[in-house]
């Protein structure tokens, strides 16, 4: 626990950082998505599943969230939704605006996490 | 009609539009799961607040469908929904304010979608703009 937020969040926060400064990078010139952009983007899901697997681990060994659990995990998919759907969009739109697009899954993930931390340990 | 229009309404789906788009359907996923979840565990204890959040669910629903689809139609039905938008944003964000025990719960846009970082209140604002940039030229008039 780092400032009351778990190492899941913080390697959310590294990873999704570095996703939305590639991505940034790539639409300043002008790219259209590829292998950078577009793999940082399914890192991110990656990531996203690795953590639903360790959510239910941890629900297994502890009491789970202090919050409601429904929240918690319709959070967690609504959250594995958005790289899943900005790829997807990436693959049919070939253009510059697609990348910042794949862009905006950073942001919105640290967000969502940030959320799932308070609803898992301070509700 | 239909034919000769279409050139000038493709601006719309285009570019920045496509960004648009993608906003709008972010929106309709976060506001949708959310209302899902408080229709079905908290309904009871805010039935204003959560009936908002499922209406705000439903426009951005229509305007993520209308901004990503071609045509005069798609146009008009775009500046309906994001008009609407715009209107509920403001009265719900005054309401919020002003009558703050009818709203125990937030919803997207109590307290002008302050919970969203104000981008419920700056979103329609943009909408807007982009529609009136890439009105459709009508050739009748």
């Amino acid at each position: 626990m780092i400032a009351g937020l778990d190492l899941w969040f913080w390697a959310c926060l590294v990873l999704s950082t570095l996703s939305f400064a590639i991505c940034i990078f790539q639409f300043l010139r002008g790219a259209a998505p590829d292998d950078y952009s577009q793999g940082s983007v399914l890192v991110l899901e990656a990531f996203l599943m690795i953590y639903l697997v360790g959510s239910i681990i941890m629900q297994a060994l502890t009491d789970g969230p202090s919050g409601d659990w429904l929240e918690f995990y319709g959070y967690l998919i609504t959250a594995m939704i958005i790289p899943a759907g900005t790829f997807i969009w990436s693959l049919t739109e070939r253009s510059r605006w697609s990348t910042l697009v794949l862009g905006l899954t950073g942001p919105v993930l640290i967000i969502m996490l940030h959320r799932m931390n308070m609803l898992w340990y301070y509700y | 009609m239909e034919q000769s229009s279409t050139a000038t309404l493709d601006k719309k789906t285009s570019g920045f539009g496509r960004l648009l788009v993608v906003v709008y359907a972010v929106f309709t996923l976060s506001a949708g799961a959310r209302s899902l979840y408080q229709v079905i565990r908290k309904f009871d204890e805010a039935p204003l607040s959560i009936t908002l959040s499922a209406i705000s669910a439903l426009i951005y629903l229509v305007a993520t469908i209308a901004l990503a689809k071609k045509g005069e139609g798609a146009w008009k039905v775009s500046l309906g929904a994001v008009g609407i938008e715009m209107a509920g944003v403001i009265l719900v964000g005054i309401f919020s304010y002003i009558q703050p025990q009818h709203f125990e719960l937030a919803s997207v846009w109590s307290h002008f979608g302050s919970g969203y970082g104000y981008i419920p209140l700056v979103l329609p604002m943009v909408g807007l703009w982009w529609l009136l940039n890439t009105r459709p030229v009508w050739v009748n008039a």
